[in-house]
């Protein structure tokens, strides 16, 4: 399973892979960064619909972030991990800051408390979703408790932060560190991830 | 906090779910803490296979647009901690397409904000912040390796270079109002520290009436308010309990009208 983001190769060059595109597209290679970008724009754009949900909004956030990626790209040090987590790092933090800063956080603190009211708890990606991916994370959520499960979407699909997801499930600050912390270690065990 | 408590951490930071300043606190625990660093790393991989499940591709003309953007912005080097005059324009994206030399538009005149973009350039990650002037003398250690903090430093940069930015100055305390992006700054240096198990609490007061803006964890450093401001509203600092409150439960020590 991990192999596969971090040896994904790109149809158009079945040799190169996505570290390697990274690393070109830091020396300002464009064709490479073309390459990156049909291979990320889905899951950039997707997890932007995901936090801020607001079409236009999610638009500006993908160019924001690939942008960026092309600005950013000669950092990458592909020895400290795979060009996956790397692309999507970058896009999960750029648009939760643009989220934090479109609502004051209470605002959003309250919708959120019903969102939790309307939705099912069970629900994630709201059909912007890839089956097989899907069903592979889906998979290992469900080996984690409510709470960790519910603490750790909120914060990666909302983009909330722990303290706004210590308000919105009424627990203690101390818990939901603790939750999210056990609940990535629990994710990263099943998902097979290792770095 | 104790070295067991920070360690809890590493979730809510893979996750970006620190504000900003327990983010930055958290970045410097990493500087001396391999299995943190470790975990972090693992962490972050996870949570991009749950990013990698959660897919929608854009409008076609997105890919256009950054296309054409890309061919406009200068990539930065692959070391950011060389001097930052050798990249001069290197400036966050919120104002990369633009000239990022102008000048203060009202009030007092702010002959810090051009020299500190030239240094921001990659001086946002070459370590050390200096912004001078009218704004009063700061300075803010930016870890070079870490993007956390260098993200807050391009924000804080932005709202200083943005057209129309206003500068309120109310006892030695500064507040730098970006208005069409409903950001600001707020530089607190002079007001006093807080005692133990106490911290400076800001608020966005309106209509509605306080809205946390976050914590000052580091008077020194300029503070990048967590919520939004509007003309008419004020911003205050309250000292809270150490955690901060919901709601200010003293009265201000600075308020200031935006």
């Amino acid at each position: 399973m991990a192999a596969r983001s971090h040896l994904r190769v790109v149809d158009d060059d079945p040799s190169m892979t996505d570290e390697e595109l990274l690393v070109r597209t830091g020396r300002g290679d464009v064709a490479a960064f073309e390459q990156l970008f049909d291979a990320y724009a889905a899951r950039v754009h997707g997890l932007a619909r995901r936090i801020l949900r607001d079409p236009t909004l999610s638009q500006d956030a993908t160019q924001v972030v690939m942008t960026e990626l092309w600005r950013t790209a000669a950092r990458f040090d592909p020895d400290r991990g795979s060009a996956t987590t790397w692309i999507l790092t970058l896009a999960h933090r750029r648009t939760v800051d643009m989220v934090r800063r479109e609502q004051a956080s209470r605002d959003r603190v309250d919708a959120a408390g019903r969102r939790q009211v309307e939705r099912p708890a069970d629900t994630i990606a709201e059909g912007v979703v890839m089956a097989d991916e899907h069903a592979e994370v889906r998979a290992a959520l469900d080996h984690l408790t409510d709470l960790q499960r519910e603490a750790i979407e909120l914060a990666w699909f909302d983009g909330f932060t722990y303290r706004e997801v210590a308000a919105t499930l009424d627990v203690p600050l101390g818990t939901v560190k603790t939750r999210m912390r056990d609940g990535m270690i629990r994710l990263r065990d099943h998902l097979g991830v290792t770095t | 906090m104790t070295s067991g408590d920070i360690h809890d951490l590493a979730g809510a930071y893979a996750l970006d779910a620190l504000p900003p300043d327990e983010r930055a606190a958290f970045d410097a625990h990493l500087d001396q803490c391999p299995t943190c660093r470790e975990e972090v790393a693992s962490f972050r991989a996870t949570a991009a296979r749950l990013a990698a499940a959660t897919r929608e591709d854009p409008p076609a003309d997105v890919r256009a647009d950054v296309m054409a953007t890309i061919a406009n912005v200068r990539q930065a080097p692959p070391t950011p901690s060389r001097t930052a005059d050798e990249v001069p324009n290197d400036v966050p994206d919120e104002v990369a397409d633009e000239v990022p030399v102008r000048t203060a538009p009202t009030g007092a005149s702010r002959p810090g904000t051009a020299s500190l973009l030239g240094r921001l350039g990659l001086g946002l990650a070459a370590g050390l912040l200096v912004v001078a002037g009218g704004l009063g003398l700061w300075a803010a250690t930016l870890d070079s390796q870490l993007q956390a903090r260098e993200d807050q430093a391009q924000q804080v940069a932005a709202v200083l270079a943005a057209e129309g930015a206003r500068t309120i100055r109310v006892d030695g305390t500064t507040l730098v109002v970006a208005p069409d992006e409903e950001r600001a700054v707020l530089a607190t240096s002079d007001l006093a520290a807080p005692g133990d198990g106490q911290v400076l609490q800001v608020w966005v007061i309106g209509a509605a009436g306080p809205v946390s803006a976050g914590l000052i964890e580091d008077p020194t450093t300029p503070k990048l308010l967590e919520a939004p401001v509007t003309p008419g509203e004020v911003v205050g600092v309250t000292v809270e309990p150490t955690g901060g409150s919901p709601q200010p439960t003293s009265d201000p020590i600075w308020a200031a009208e935006v």
